[in-house]
């Protein structure tokens, strides 16, 4: 049983993903892992298994923005033991304003990247692409619908998603 | 930190491998080369800083905050949803979980 910032988990060990580096901010962090909760669904929680202070609201950036482009780098590819690409789970941090949720934010620049096999996580930076650390959530869904409605481009990241 | 002066197109050498030449010099600002493997990672530090900020901030949010983000567009169509959404959020623990 994990204490976490959002409630009492039962987390198990494969379920534990080690940030080597921790992620920036919280560099001094290693234990981690993704919580589903239902009651901010899709909202998922990057939480810390050493620090119950701290969580980070994480989402899949495919809902978001529908044909956002990971290209993990050699180097991160190298750091997250990371041979196939099937096997990087990528979720990107959400940033709520407290008195303005509708004013959501996205880092598409710097998604978490898991390698879910080997358990290694990462917060990288995208060397490509024209993404930036505050999309707001708002505009960027309604941009996909309208490529949704277009009906021509899909899922253009989907290879990198590993589902 | 070692400090060394440089003029227009000479360059640094790093542990024999990252080649640093400066390229222009402008008034106050300067444009770098670099020539680098391609498992070196290099930013500009005021990324890395704004990322680190953004982090911090995003962990300072509170779990009614987070539920509110797609609250908005939903409630739209769903008139009651927001009643069962609160329900819920009254236990604490829960041994709910998602690996993916």
């Amino acid at each position: 049983m994990y204490k976490t910032r959002i409630g009492e988990f039962e987390i198990s060990e494969g379920d534990v993903v080690e940030f080597p580096e921790g992620i920036p901010g919280f560099e001094k962090l290693r234990k981690f892992s993704i919580l589903h909760d239902e009651r901010t669904d899709p909202i998922k929680w990057l939480v810390s298994l050493e620090d119950s202070n701290v969580a980070l609201p994480v989402i899949d950036p495919w809902m978001v923005r529908v044909d956002y482009m990971v290209e993990i780098s050699e180097a991160d590819k190298k750091f997250l033991k990371l041979e196939d690409p099937a096997d990087a789970l990528v979720v990107c941090i959400v940033v709520i304003p407290h008195d303005r949720p509708e004013d959501s934010t996205i880092n598409l620049l710097a998604p978490i990247v898991i390698n879910y096999r080997k358990r290694i996580g990462k917060q990288v930076i995208l060397e490509t692409g024209d993404y930036s650390i505050r999309h707001r959530i708002a505009d960027e869904m309604e941009r996909s619908r309208r490529i949704m409605a277009e009906g021509g481009k899909t899922r253009a990241g989907v290879e990198q998603k590993g589902k | 930190m070692l400090v060394l002066s440089r003029k227009v197109n000479e360059s640094i050498i790093i542990d024999d491998k990252i080649e640093i030449i400066i390229l222009k010099i402008e008034g106050s600002s300067v444009k770098v080369g670099i020539n680098a493997p391609k498992d070196v990672k290099i930013y500009r530090k005021e990324i890395y800083e704004a990322i680190k900020r953004e982090n911090v901030e995003a962990a300072s949010v509170s779990l009614k905050g987070v539920s509110q983000v797609f609250g908005g567009a939903r409630n739209e169509g769903a008139g009651g949803q927001k009643t069962v959404r609160k329900d819920r959020t009254s236990g604490t623990s829960f041994s709910e979980r998602g690996g993916t």
